[in-house]
């Protein structure tokens, strides 16, 4: 289905990279030796705002965001907490700063970050749907918040 | 008591850079130890990150020519009452333990010690998702904005609520705290437990007076009802306040105390007065605390309100509204600090009382001890109430550009924030200021 829209966009002479960021659904995702095999949307944003730390087996969970300023980033928090980059920032200070925990690690791009999904079976990370491969596995599509 | 007139703080501020890099220094030494055990694909074992404010104000006032932003601060000039930087070292030093290390440069009273400029210095035991115990220094963690009450980029004013932050009296806490922790629907709980003592440096800006202020066997409990928008708090304190070190103080007491003895048998009014001036001195006296806050980010209103009561002496308030219009947050923030009880007044008629029984030379000395302890009892008065309307610019995620405009009046005696300038006729007062700030994180 992707692909086909990307054929159509390309087609169309448009920039398909903004075409998939503005439109692609975004998932959360793991590595397939992950023991995770789903999620709520209420685990997921305690994994993403530094509330939820351990996986079920009771591992540290390492949650992985993309780099500031990505636009699939600002879209996965806006999807998830209805919150922008200004004010994710704000909270994660409020958090860090005073001394609770700290943020997701930041990967460099989406390829660092696949990699990693694929290689740590504690890593968990969100990702456009088209960007999935046979090595990862989706936990959770994310949608907006019901008001 | 010391006095600390005309000391300007600068010196201290390389010393606090310099242990600041020893203690981190130190830290990473270590650091390689831990490396060792990493993969590629793990979060780094320490993190290093910190927060700044570059910011101005103006005041404008035909009766103070200076204001503090807290009681921390004595007669700072307008570059230093906002402007700070915080370096913090987070290390991870098992899965369940780590460590955190944080230290702001910024305007203190002079002679503050270094071990006080150190704000965090804890480490934390995480034995499950739903315990937490901290030991070391914390933040007693009293208000909302309590623990991040110096990072500018995690609120939306220039500074916090003047009225409700400038007396909060404690600015760390040495001690431990266990949280519990647990979720309900999309909302999560703490309740956290805290023990501890506390020291803080604090002024009176006029006098230019400072002494050591100390909380003793600290007790609090705090309750948070937590989401990403939504928070509300219920914190209760209760610690005895002790300014026994200041010497000033302890001599003032103990001249009401040789008095109050004196007098008892003889003159029970005069002696029950006496030893009201010496319970106002604050030298050794049980506080309690009680604070209620909620702050509400939804749907681009940030609605902020907290009110909090030192039993039997103050109550304070503040709330803020702000609309996030694209990248721009207007706000509006109201303010007031009570006092409950009236200030101390020169008890003047104790000479005519006193002169039959002791001559008319000892009674005039009588009632300038009492002058003086109700001076010094009046010195950390807080009474004012405020107005101020601002706008927040987010430039980027983790940098905000700050104007701010705040509308003060001060009543006669409750002016511990502002030092007045000469023929100041005691009334109240008003004061204008302007406040523009640049905050960041890294």
């Amino acid at each position: 289905m992707m692909q086909r829209r990307h054929l159509i966009a390309v087609l169309a002479g448009l920039p398909v990279s903004l075409h998939a960021q503005g439109e692609a659904e975004l998932v959360l995702v793991v590595g397939v030796g992950s023991g995770l095999q789903s999620l709520t949307r209420g685990q997921a944003v305690g994994y993403f705002t530094g509330r939820l730390r351990s996986l079920p087996n009771g591992e540290l969970a390492v949650p992985l965001d993309l780099p500031s300023g990505h636009p699939v980033r600002e879209r996965f928090y806006r999807l998830l907490t209805g919150l922008g980059p200004p004010q994710m920032n704000s909270y994660w200070a409020r958090l860090a700063f005073s001394g609770q925990t700290q943020p997701p690690q930041v990967m460099d791009s989406e390829a660092a970050l696949v990699r990693s999904l694929r290689d740590n079976p504690r890593s968990i990370g969100y990702l456009p749907r088209a960007q999935l491969d046979d090595r990862l596995r989706v936990l959770l599509a994310v949608t907006r918040a019901e008001a | 008591m010391e006095s600390t007139h005309c000391i300007r703080p600068v010196p201290g501020l390389a010393a606090v850079v310099t242990a600041m890099a020893t203690a981190m220094a130190m830290a990473l030494t270590v650091m390689p130890a831990t490396a060792q055990v990493e993969t590629p694909d793990e979060p780094p074992a320490w993190r290093f990150s910190g927060y700044y404010t570059l910011g101005h104000s103006a005041l404008q006032s035909s009766a103070a020519r200076h204001f503090a932003r807290d009681q921390s601060q004595l007669q700072p000039s307008g570059w230093e009452q906002d402007s700070r930087l915080g370096l913090q070292l987070d290390g991870r030093l098992s899965p369940t333990l780590s460590a955190t290390v944080q230290g702001v440069i910024r305007h203190h009273v002079p002679s503050t010690p270094l071990s006080q400029r150190i704000e965090w210095a804890f480490l934390r035991w995480t034995p499950s998702e739903a315990w937490q115990i901290r030991l070391g220094r914390t933040s007693p963690d009293l208000y909302l904005y309590a623990d991040v009450r110096s990072v500018g980029i995690a609120y939306p004013w220039v500074r916090p609520s003047q009225e409700f932050y400038a007396w909060m009296p404690l600015q760390s806490m040495d001690g431990v705290d266990a949280t519990r922790l647990w979720s309900r629907g999309d909302a999560n709980w703490r309740l956290k437990l805290s023990f501890g003592h506390a020291s803080t440096k604090l002024a009176a800006q006029d006098s230019g007076v400072s002494a050591q202020g100390k909380l003793h066997a600290i007790r609090a409990a705090t309750l948070t009802r937590e989401t990403p928008t939504w928070t509300v708090k219920a914190t209760y304190l209760k610690a005895r306040l002790d300014l026994r070190d200041a010497s000033y103080l302890v001599a003032l007491g103990q001249g009401l105390a040789q008095l109050q003895a004196l007098t008892l048998p003889v003159l029970p009014v005069l002696a029950a007065e006496a030893g009201q001036l010496r319970q106002g001195l604050g030298v050794n006296s049980d506080v309690r605390y009680l604070s209620l806050g909620t702050q509400h980010d939804l749907n681009d209103w940030l609605v902020t309100a907290e009110w909090s009561a030192t039993l039997g002496y103050t109550r304070r308030q503040y709330l803020s509204i702000g609309h996030r219009l694209g990248a721009f947050t207007p706000f509006v923030l109201a303010g007031q600090s009570r006092l409950i009880e009236p200030a101390y007044t020169a008890p003047g008629h104790w000479a005519a009382q006193l002169a039959p029984l002791v001559g008319s030379v000892a009674a005039a000395q009588a009632v300038g001890l009492g002058a003086a302890a109700a001076g010094a009892s009046n010195l950390g008065r807080i009474s004012q109430r405020s107005l101020g309307i601002g706008v927040r610019w987010d430039l980027r995620a983790n940098l905000a550009l700050k104007l701010q405009h705040d509308h003060v009046q001060i009543q006669a005696d409750g002016r511990a924030l502002w030092a007045m300038r000469p023929g100041y006729d005691n009334a109240d007062f008003r004061a204008r200021v302007w406040s523009l700030a640049l905050d960041g994180s890294f």
